[in-house]
C-alpha cells in the first residue's frame, strides 16, 4: 500500500514539475560546409525552474561526420564519461537553466567537406539524477547502481526504480552502440544485466522491459563463454573482469553477489528518440545539411548597458557609388549575443563575364610589368577573341593560364585590343607558371599565346547590413542614456588639463577621444565640449536630427576598434553611421564582427570595452554601490505634493563634502495629466532642465570644477495638472540620478 | 491506511494550490493594505484609514526600498481613498507603504502589469 501512495503522489506532482517547460530550438536547415566554429544559436528555455539541476544530452549524428563544441561552460558539469567541452560528437552535462541557455548558444560547429552531408543534432533536457545517463541513440536514461547484489536483487531493485514516470528494468543490452554507450559510463566491474536462459538453458532472453521474453539478436561474450560454470549460470554480468564482454554468471552455481560491481538500470520503452514520454523530459532533433553555400554570420558587439535585440535591419547592395538599395522587405533582429545571420537576404547578381584561358598558337594578349605606384598590372586583349555580342566592358573576372585568377578592371579600348587593369597587391609572377612556354618575355611586358573564352559570370555587389532606426522618442532617450553629465564632465576634464590637442591630458584612450569629437572635425576640443554641455543643458541637440540613428550610432570593425589608440584614432574613420559592410569576393563564408559606439559616449557606458579607456564614471560607481552600504550613499530627498492644483516636486540633496560639480536627474511623468511648468533650483552652478516627451532632464555643472554642491541643493519642478486631480501617486517617478565629481567619478545616490 | 491516503492527498492538494495558481488576491473594498501583495492597475482607487490629520506620505519604492515615487497629503481622519497611476512607473514587483511624519503605517506589496 505504501508504494501504492507513493506511486500515486509521484503521478500527480511529475506533471506539475513538467508544467509548461519549453525547449526551443533553431530550425533544421542548410549550413556551409568546410567550417569551422559555426555558430549555432537560437535556443532558448522557458518555463524552467532557475535553480534546479538539469541534465542535458547533446549529441551529433549523421553522414557529415561533422563535430561541435561548446565554448560557454560556466556553471555546468560533464557527466562521468565526458572528457572535452570541444571538438566533440556527444556530451551529457548538468547545470541550471541559464547556464545550459548560454552553453547551447555557443554551439559552434566544424563542418566536413561532405556535400548534402547530415548532421543529426539530438537535444534532450530532463531532471538531474545522480549517475544517469541519458542515450540519444533511443532516448533512454540508464543509471548504475552500485553495490554487491544477486540477480534478485538486482532485479527487483531495478523495476523499483522509476524516473520521470517510467518504471525500470535490468539493462537489456541490444546493439553494439548501446553497449559501447555503456562501456564509457560504467567503470565497475561486474555489473548484472537483463539476460538470462533460466527459462530455457541456453536460450538467452531478456527478462523485462520492452524485449521482455525475446531471445537477444546481440550478443557480447567473452571469450569460451557462455560456459555454464559448476552447477550452472543463468543470468549475466557485463565489465566481466573490467572488460567490455558479457559472462554467464549467478545462480544456480553461486548467487555471485560478492563479485557484483553493481547492475544498470534501463528506463524507457520506445524506439524513437523523439517520442520520449519522460514525463518532463524535452527531446528534440534537429537536422543540418552541409551545402556549398553562402553563409554570412554578423556579430555586433554592443557596451553592457545596450540590449542588442532592440535592434535590427536589413541587408543592402550597392546601386551606383551613391546609392544603396535593400536586398529584401524582412527586418532582421539580432539576438541578444548581437548576432544576425543575413544569408538569405543576399542575393547573387549578374556581374557580366568572366575570360577563361588556355595556351593557344596566337599571341591574342598581353601583360605589362607591374606599377608598382598604381599597385596595378595593364592587361590587353586583342579584340577579335571577343565573340558576337560579348563587349569588352561586360568582362569583370578573368583566369589567366595559372598566373592571375580574380577581378579586373576595364579601362578603354581602341580598333584592335580591350585595356584593362588588374589592381592587385601582389605582383603576378610568370617564373613559377606552368605555362611559361606560352609567355615571351618582351622586355616590360609579356606575349602571351592565351585562347580566351567568356561565360556569364554572377557574384555579389558590395554588400552591408543597415540598422533601421527606431522612433524619434527611442532615439532621444537612447543619446540621452548613454551621453550624460558623467561624458560631459570627463571632457571637461581632458579640456581643462590639455586635452589630446593642447598638452596631452592623456586620460582618454583613442575610442574615447573619437567619441568625444562631438562635431566631427577630426579634433578633440572646446568646440566638443561645448556642443556636449549645449546637449546636457538642451540647448542644442547632440545631433543633427534625432528622426534617424545616422547621427548618433558608430560602427567599427573589431579590428579597427581593439587597435584604435590615442595616436591613430584621427587616421581611421570616426564618422557615425548605421552600414556594416561584409566582403563576399573571398569566400563564400563570412563572419562580420563589429564593435558599435555612440558619438559622445566618452565613458564608455554604452559601449564595448577598450583597452586603456578611463572610465571611473562607469567603474567606480559600481563600486560604490556595490561596496557601500545604503547609509553610505548619499541621499536624495523626494517629495511630491499637490498645491493649488499644480503637482510640485522636490529634489533635495543635503549639505555633504563630495565636491559634485555636476549633476543629472531624471523625472518621469505622465504626459497626459501634467503639463510641464518649470524648474527651480538655489544652485549657484550652471543648470538646465530639458523638457522630453515623458521625462524631464534637470541638474547642474561647473565645467571648469570652481564651484560644487558641498552646500546643497533643491530642484523644484512644477507641473500644471491638465484635469482635476484629487490624487497624484505615481504621475511623476525618479528615473536616474548622477552625480559627478571632477574627474568623472559617480557618486552613489539613494533617492529617499 | 484509506485514512492515510485521504490525508496525503490532501495535503498534496493543498501545496499544489500555492504552486500553481498564480492568481493573486485582489483587496476587498480597496483596502489596499489588509493585503500582503495585490495587482493594481493605472488609474485604480484604493482607500485606508488614518488617524490623525498630520501630513502623510505614500510613497512607491522598489523591492530593495529605492523611492521611485510619492505623494504627500493631508489626510482625513478616517476613510481616505486615492488613486494610483502606473503608466510611467516600472512594472512587476514594486512596495507601497503609508506613512506620516515620524512612522511607517502600512506596508504592501504591489504588482503593476
Amino acid at each position: 500500500m505504501k508504494k501504492f501512495i507513493l506511486n500515486i503522489i509521484f503521478v500527480l506532482l511529475v506533471p506539475i514539475w513538467g508544467f509548461s517547460q519549453t525547449l526551443t530550438t533553431p530550425n533544421s536547415q542548410n549550413i556551409p560546409v568546410g567550417v569551422t566554429g559555426l555558430p549555432i544559436s537560437g535556443f532558448s528555455l522557458d518555463g524552467y525552474n532557475s535553480t534546479t539541476t538539469y541534465k542535458v544530452s547533446l549529441s551529433i549524428t549523421g553522414s557529415a561526420n561533422a563535430i561541435f563544441s561548446i565554448g560557454t561552460t560556466t556553471g555546468l558539469t560533464r557527466d562521468y564519461g565526458y572528457n572535452s567541452w570541444t571538438n566533440i560528437t556527444a556530451v551529457n552535462f548538468f547545470g541550471t537553466p541559464a547556464n545550459i541557455q548560454n552553453a547551447f548558444n555557443s554551439i559552434t560547429f566544424n563542418t566536413t567537406n561532405v556535400i548534402d552531408g547530415l548532421i543529426n543534432l539530438s537535444v534532450s533536457i530532463s531532471s538531474q539524477q545522480a549517475n544517469t545517463y541519458y542515450n540519444t541513440d533511443n532516448g533512454h536514461m540508464y543509471q548504475f547502481v552500485q553495490g554487491q547484489f544477486t540477480i534478485d536483487q538486482a532485479r527487483s531493485g531495478a523495476i523499483a526504480r522509476t524516473f520521470e514516470g517510467q518504471t525500470g528494468y535490468l539493462v537489456n543490452i541490444t546493439s553494439q552502440a548501446e553497449q559501447n554507450f555503456i562501456n564509457t559510463k560504467v567503470s565497475a566491474f561486474n555489473v548484472w544485466i537483463g539476460l538470462e536462459d533460466a527459462t530455457q538453458e541456453g536460450v538467452w532472453r531478456w527478462m523485462d522491459g520492452p524485449e521482455a521474453g525475446q531471445i537477444t539478436t546481440y550478443s557480447n561474450w567473452c571469450g569460451g563463454e557462455p560456459n555454464n560454470w559448476g552447477s550452472g549460470e543463468d543470468y549475466v554480468v557485463t565489465r566481466w573482469s573490467g572488460g567490455t564482454c558479457w559472462n554467464d554468471f549467478g545462480p544456480p552455481a553461486t548467487t555471485g553477489a560478492g563479485s557484483i560491481g553493481g547492475y544498470i538500470v534501463e528506463y524507457g520503452t520506445w524506439t524513437d528518440p523523439t517520442q520520449s514520454t519522460f514525463n518532463s523530459t524535452q527531446n528534440t532533433q534537429i537536422t543540418f545539411t552541409q551545402k556549398d553555400m553562402l553563409w554570412v554570420d554578423y556579430t555586433f558587439k554592443f557596451g553592457s548597458n545596450i540590449n542588442p535585440t532592440t535592434f535590427n535591419g536589413k541587408m543592402h547592395y550597392q546601386e551606383s557609388a551613391q546609392s544603396w538599395a535593400t536586398n529584401n522587405t524582412t527586418n532582421l533582429s539580432l539576438n541578444s549575443l548581437g548576432k544576425v545571420n543575413v544569408t538569405n537576404q543576399i542575393q547573387e547578381t549578374s556581374l557580366g563575364k568572366k575570360a577563361t584561358t588556355v595556351g593557344g598558337n596566337v599571341e591574342w594578349c598581353v601583360l605589362y610589368d607591374y606599377d608598382n605606384t598604381n599597385s596595378r598590372h595593364r592587361l590587353l586583349i586583342d579584340k577579335r577573341e571577343f565573340p558576337s555580342g560579348t563587349s569588352p566592358n561586360a568582362v569583370s573576372m578573368l583566369q589567366l593560364f595559372d598566373l592571375y585568377d580574380g577581378k579586373i578592371t576595364f579601362y578603354t579600348e581602341d580598333a584592335y585590343w580591350a585595356q584593362y587593369y588588374i589592381y592587385t597587391n601582389t605582383p603576378i609572377t610568370i617564373s613559377n607558371s606552368n605555362y611559361s612556354s606560352y609567355i615571351r618575355d618582351a622586355n616590360g611586358y609579356y606575349a602571351l599565346r592565351a585562347e580566351f573564352s567568356f561565360v556569364d559570370y554572377t557574384g555579389y555587389k558590395p554588400q552591408s547590413f543597415i540598422f533601421n532606426s527606431p522612433s524619434q522618442n527611442t532615439i532621444e532617450t537612447l543619446i540621452d542614456d548613454v551621453v550624460t553629465i558623467s561624458d560631459v564632465v570627463l571632457a571637461f576634464n581632458e579640456l581643462a588639463g590639455g586635452g589630446i590637442n593642447g598638452g596631452s591630458k592623456g586620460d582618454l584612450n583613442g575610442i574615447q577621444l573619437g567619441n568625444a569629437d562631438v562635431n566631427g572635425d577630426n579634433n578633440f576640443d572646446f568646440q566638443d565640449t561645448y556642443k556636449l554641455l549645449q546637449h546636457l543643458t538642451g540647448t542644442q541637440s547632440l545631433v543633427e536630427s534625432t528622426n534617424t540613428l545616422v547621427y548618433f550610432m558608430k560602427i567599427k570593425t573589431k579590428s579597427d576598434y581593439e587597435n584604435t589608440t590615442v595616436f591613430n584614432w584621427k587616421s581611421k574613420y570616426n564618422g557615425t553611421t548605421l552600414m556594416a559592410g561584409v566582403d563576399l569576393t573571398n569566400g563564400l563564408v563570412n563572419f562580420p564582427q563589429y564593435n558599435v559606439t555612440w558619438r559622445g559616449d566618452i565613458n564608455l557606458s554604452h559601449s564595448p570595452a577598450s583597452a586603456g579607456a578611463v572610465t571611473q564614471a562607469t567603474t567606480k560607481s559600481q563600486m560604490i554601490t556595490l561596496s557601500q552600504s545604503k547609509t553610505d550613499l548619499l541621499e536624495l530627498n523626494l517629495d511630491v505634493e499637490l498645491i493649488d492644483g499644480n503637482v510640485v516636486v522636490s529634489l533635495n540633496l543635503p549639505q555633504n563634502m563630495k565636491e559634485i560639480i555636476g549633476s543629472e536627474l531624471r523625472i518621469g511623468y505622465d504626459n497626459t495629466k501634467l503639463i510641464y511648468d518649470r524648474m527651480e533650483t538655489n544652485s549657484n552652478l550652471s543648470n538646465f532642465d530639458v523638457k522630453r516627451d515623458t521625462y524631464i532632464k534637470i541638474g547642474s555643472i561647473s565645467t571648469d570644477g570652481s564651484k560644487n554642491l558641498n552646500g546643497g541643493v533643491e530642484y523644484k519642478l512644477y507641473f500644471k495638472s491638465a484635469q482635476p486631480l484629487k490624487s497624484i501617486l505615481g504621475l511623476v517617478s525618479v528615473m536616474k540620478t548622477e552625480m559627478v565629481i571632477q574627474n568623472g567619478t559617480l557618486i552613489g545616490v539613494s533617492v529617499r | 491506511m484509506k485514512k492515510y491516503l485521504i490525508f496525503l492527498l490532501l495535503i498534496l492538494f493543498s501545496c499544489q494550490r500555492d504552486e500553481l495558481w498564480d492568481v493573486e488576491p485582489t483587496p476587498k473594498n480597496n483596502m489596499i493594505f489588509e493585503t500582503t501583495i495585490s495587482k493594481v492597475s493605472d488609474g485604480q482607487e484604493f482607500s485606508f484609514e488614518v488617524l490623525s490629520t498630520e501630513k502623510h506620505q505614500l510613497i512607491i519604492t522598489d523591492k530593495v526600498g529605492n523611492v521611485i515615487t510619492k505623494e504627500t497629503f493631508i489626510p482625513t481622519i478616517g476613510l481616505n481613498t486615492k488613486v494610483i497611476y502606473t503608466n510611467i512607473l516600472p512594472k512587476g514587483e514594486l512596495v507601497l507603504i503609508l506613512r506620516n511624519t515620524t512612522t511607517e503605517l502600512s506596508k504592501t506589496n504591489i504588482i503593476l502589469e
